[in-house]
């Protein structure tokens, strides 16, 4: 036929001659392929130096002799077994108000008949964008000893430091990430089953506690594990609102910048790695595999929305917390152009210019070119890492997702920690530098390779699960079509998979970017004269009293996030303006894209406005 | 049929054993022998789970054989990965690429392969067209129905051309009446060509229209390599007798086999029936009669039979039919609708002896048919 006639110049013999070019071998030998053994060495290379060595250096320090003198400091003095109870005592408190609070907002945005359901959303979600700090100082300006609202409106001299002060802070910073995960799953539980509860004459109270909550069980336990291991990881807030309520964080933070004692901070800190660890493990290897069973496949039919007593009730009670979150933003906002906030309310500009064209704005040039640096580099290994995972290591990918994952079970503090004790003196190997000092004042580029790797580590996790789960969506003959009409791994990773899981990379790509911007607890440890980090630059401001500058940095950090996020959904759209392959619903080809949901991971960024 | 003289496919020995399966089962593919002259259309049929697929997956290299040999004109398979393999394969799923157009679909292939990136646009065109694809090159997949996804996956594999074409159940998506035109366009298109072709179905009605020879499959082994007339008139088993059409198996004690032919008494005649090699013993054979080789007359007394179903499907009825052998299925054409025979009946009947053909049992029982239910349901 034609297909054939038409170009005779080809000659029939090519391909069996395509053959001859193979590498010798027994049948074994088809599966090592160069780009897979470079991308494994890539991979283990970046999460051994990143990740692996950093946390082994905190280990050993910690079992050293001297380690072992400062552990048993710590599990005799009664002031450091204080600290430990006020660390798990926040992050249990912290775990069930930032609990209730997600379920407050995912029940009022999928149960109630109300108005402004959208409004809240939206401001529900704010907080994910917020730099450290930000919340935690607006509260000392609102309810303060000198608070505006607590003195200036209440005449109160209430004292918010404490645990009370940090339980907000934290449950305020940290829950909208579980919100998001509840709403998704309370939008995908089947309305027909409480139909069905209803047709065997269960009333509405009966239903939710019968058939809703008990549903939604994993949902919740995964979200009360994950507010527990922010809170008690978090140093940030401990620092401006903790007064007397230490907790480990900030122990270990103050014992090595404070008393230089490297070997404390790292005894401290690894009494934070272990419930973190276990949180982790328990998520992992319990909660997730409840999950699939609990939520049946597609919803049908719509959930009856209550418009009761009792839901206005719950409605008034979600619309204060709103109001509560955009005072406080307001106050940031607003603080940000007053002389002293709460004190001296008088107009001025002197904060951002101190920020935008001072001191502020090398810190702001830096973060922003660091981040940048880090964040496409996080998207790019941690969607390489999807791949090998889900596609190419059937035996080895678990584990290598179990060490990827750990970037940001990991608490910041121990990272930060770890970088400092394994990289601040050169690493010789046979009286060679290997690898050269990268933390401290004597770092090469100032400390920012130190940086750059401690932000990618700490990024990557999102991207690996955002590509995990897209990759699980792509049916895998569609590789081996590519394969099958001659393209080699990286080619088909290239023109195929790439370009397929594209979505879950911007997602990722975009959480990396604020996750970057707005972290500080491994960076505040690693920042050198020559590298300033504008949360660390916060930090000093929070210290010194400037709130002003304080929020005019807040203010700043969060246009150039959102600044940045933006601009990368339009470079997005723009590639993308060709008919895009958004199938879903069609054949069996179809099944081999469907629209990828927006994946909520440990503490991601919301990619849906 | 052009001979390309390339394309001549070889397995010996192939055994897949699937990692973290029972030890004690057998392996989805056990030890199978195949020759696949070059440019002939085989096809690989069986019930599900009988190792198809994983033996086509071997050939493409998706899949690592434990033990054998594939060789593509002599050359060793093994040591190749997929891309480098002179093969395409047409996907049951189609695997388009969902993010590139028709066209970009179709020249996918030919861009990796540098030698061929000249002349590039006519042969994608060429190959649209011949699959009825023209003007369609712009189109993503998702904007086309199952069955022109289907052509393009085709097209995609064909303008390769390959030495192999492999094709697992490319046809089982879409619905009967296209499935019949697709079958005879892809035979056209094959037959033109000349590329040797493994496909795989278990639909016999694809395997019976479309190949040169067929291969019969049951757990993992082969039972009959044969051209489709020889699979259905000659069976080398009873599993296959029972497999490809639908056939009744009577136990005939009295039957004495000699020489490949049969004497068997058989509802009150002498005939004589052509006979497996293997079917020396009357009490481990048994008689095939496939329900079309079989005639019904309504008996006043006595008979043959009774009449116990009666299925009326318009071109044809069924009868089941109990008689001192077993039950028989008898399949009578272009029925009388007003003048069938009803449930009960008793009927004299005679089977056409050229048709018949006597069998082995089989070692293996568990493959042995419920002969009771072979005539009602197949
Ligand atoms: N990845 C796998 N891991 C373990 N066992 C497998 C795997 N794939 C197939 N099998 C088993 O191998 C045997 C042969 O499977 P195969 O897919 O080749 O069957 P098939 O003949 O193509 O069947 P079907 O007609 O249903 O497609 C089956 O018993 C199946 O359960
Ligand atoms: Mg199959």
């Amino acid at each position: 036929m034609a297909l054939l006639s038409a170009s005779p110049s080809q000659p029939t013999q090519s391909a069996p001659m395509k053959t001859s070019r193979g590498p010798a071998g027994g049948p074994r030998r088809a599966r090592a392929n160069p780009s897979l053994v470079v991308s494994v060495a890539v991979v283990c290379l970046v999460l051994g130096l990143g990740l692996v060595f950093p946390v082994l250096q905190v280990l050993f320090t910690a079992m050293s002799p001297e380690g072992l003198d400062a552990v048993g400091d710590l599990v005799g003095s009664p002031v450091n077994q204080q600290v430990v109870v006020n660390t798990v005592v926040l992050g249990l408190s912290v775990a069930a108000v930032g609990l209730a609070l997600a379920f407050l907002f995912a029940f009022v945005q999928t149960r109630l008949d109300v108005p402004f359901k959208r409004t809240l959303h939206v401001i529900a979600i704010v907080p994910v964008v917020s730099p450290p700090f930000a919340l935690a100082t607006a509260l000392v300006v609102l309810f303060g000893r000198n608070g505006v609202i607590s003195q200036g409106i209440f005449g109160v001299p209430y004292d918010i430091y404490g645990l009370d002060g940090l339980t907000l802070a934290l449950a305020l910073s940290f829950f909208p990430v579980v919100y998001l995960t509840l709403l998704g799953m309370m939008q995908r539980l089947d309305p027909s089953l409480d139909e069905a509860a209803t047709s065997l004459g269960a009333g509405r109270g009966r239903i939710f506690r019968t058939v809703t909550l008990p549903m939604l069980l994993p949902g919740l336990a995964s979200g009360f594990l994950l507010l527990f291991v922010e809170a008690i990881a978090d140093l940030a807030n401990p620092l401006v609102l903790g007064g007397d309520f230490t907790v480990l964080s900030a122990r270990a933070y103050i014992a090595i910048t404070g008393d230089y004692d490297v070997v404390s901070g790292a005894v401290f800190s690894l009494s934070l790695l272990i419930p973190a660890i276990l949180v982790f493990l328990l998520q992992r290897y319990w909660v997730d595999r409840r999950k699939v069973f609990s939520v049946t496949g597609k919803p049908t039919g719509r959930p009856h929305l209550s418009r009761s007593a009792v839901a206005w009730v719950v409605y008034a009670l979600a619309v204060a917390v709103a109001l509560l979150i955009v005072v406080i933003y307001a106050t940031i906002v607003w603080g940000a152009f007053s002389a002293v906030p709460g004190v001296n309310n008088a107009f001025t500009l002197s904060h951002f210019e101190f920020v935008l064209f001072g001191i502020g704005s090398e810190a702001m040039i830096d973060t922003t070119v660091m981040a940048l640096v880090a964040a496409p580099l996080a998207g790019l290994v941690g969607v390489v890492v999807a791949y090998l995972v889900v596609r190419k290591l059937p035996r080895t990918g678990p584990a290598l997702d179990f060490v990827a994952m750990l970037g940001i079970a990991v608490p910041g503090t121990v990272l930060g920690i770890g970088f400092v004790l394994a990289y601040r003196a050169e690493n010789l190997f046979g009286g060679v530098t290997v690898i050269p000092s990268l933390v401290g004042g004597a770092a090469v580029l100032g400390g920012s390779v130190g940086i750059v790797m401690v932000l990618l580590v700490r990024s990557m996790p999102a991207a690996v699960r955002a590509g995990v789960s897209s990759l699980h969506q792509i049916h895998p003959s569609i590789d081996e079509a590519s394969a099958s009409l001659g393209a080699d791994d990286a080619t088909t990773f290239r023109r195929i998979t790439l370009p397929l899981i594209r979505p879950a990379l911007m997602a990722g790509l975009t959480f990396a970017i604020a996750r970057s911007m707005t972290t500080l607890s491994p960076i505040v440890f690693l920042t050198t004269p020559d590298t300033k980090i504008m949360t660390s630059q916060i930090l000093a401001e929070v210290d010194g009293g400037r709130f002003g500058n304080a929020f005019a940095y807040c203010c700043v950090l969060m246009l150039i996030v959102l600044g940045l996020i933006g601009l990368v959904r339009l470079v997005v759209r723009d590639r993308s303006a060709r008919p895009a392959p958004t199938i879903g619903a069609l054949t069996t080809t179809a099944a081999a894209v469907p629209p990828t949901e927006t994946p909520v991971p440990v503490g991601a960024v919301p990619t849906k406005e | 049929m052009v001979d390309r003289g390339t394309g001549h496919v070889v397995l010996r020995g192939l055994t897949k054993r699937y990692e973290n399966t029972d030890p004690a089962a057998p392996p989805a593919v056990d030890g199978l022998d195949l020759d696949i002259r070059a440019g002939e259309f085989l096809t690989l049929l069986g019930p599900s789970g009988c190792g198809k697929t994983t033996t086509l997956r071997m050939v493409a290299g998706f899949e690592t054989p434990n033990k054998g040999a594939i060789t593509v004109d002599d050359v060793d398979m093994l040591r190749l990965p997929p891309n480098k393999r002179p093969m395409a394969m047409v996907f049951q799923s189609y695997a388009l690429f969902p993010h590139l157009s028709v066209f970009d679909n179709v020249a996918y292939g030919l861009r990796i392969d540098r030698s061929r990136r000249s002349g590039l646009e006519d042969a994608v065109e060429i190959a649209l067209t011949s699959m009825n694809l023209t003007g369609f090159g712009a189109r993503y997949p998702h904007q086309l129905s199952g069955g022109q996804q289907q052509r393009v996956a085709l097209a995609r594999a064909m303008v390769m051309q390959p030495s192999v074409l492999l094709f697992d159940e490319p046809l089982s998506n879409l619905d009967a009446k296209f499935r019949e035109q697709m079958r005879r366009e892809i035979r056209l298109l094959q037959r033109r060509m000349g590329i040797t072709s493994l496909y795989v179905t278990h639909d016999q009605a694809e395997a019976m229209s479309l190949s040169d020879r067929i291969v019969v499959m049951n757990s993992g082994r082969i039972e009959q390599v044969a051209e489709p007339s020889e699979v259905y008139t000659r069976p080398a088993s009873v599993f296959v007798g029972n497999f490809i059409g639908r056939a009744s198996f009577l136990s005939t004690p009295d039957a004495r086999p000699q020489g490949g032919r049969a004497r068997i008494r058989l509802f009150d005649r002498d005939i004589e029936v052509a006979a497996h090699p293997d079917a020396r013993h009357a009490d481990t054979a048994l008689l095939m009669i496939r329900p079309e080789s079989i005639s019904v007359t309504p008996a006043a007394e006595s008979g043959h039979g009774i009449v116990r179903s009666t299925v009326y499907l318009g071109a044809t009825v069924d009868y089941e039919i109990e008689t001192d052998h077993g039950t028989v299925l008898a399949s009578v054409n272009d029925p009388d609708a007003g003048a069938l025979l009803e449930e009960g009946t008793r009927v004299r009947l005679a089977v056409d002896a050229e048709r018949t053909y006597l069998l082995p049992r089989g070692a293996d029982t568990s493959t042995e048919p419920d002969l009771e239910a072979v005539g009602a349901t197949r």
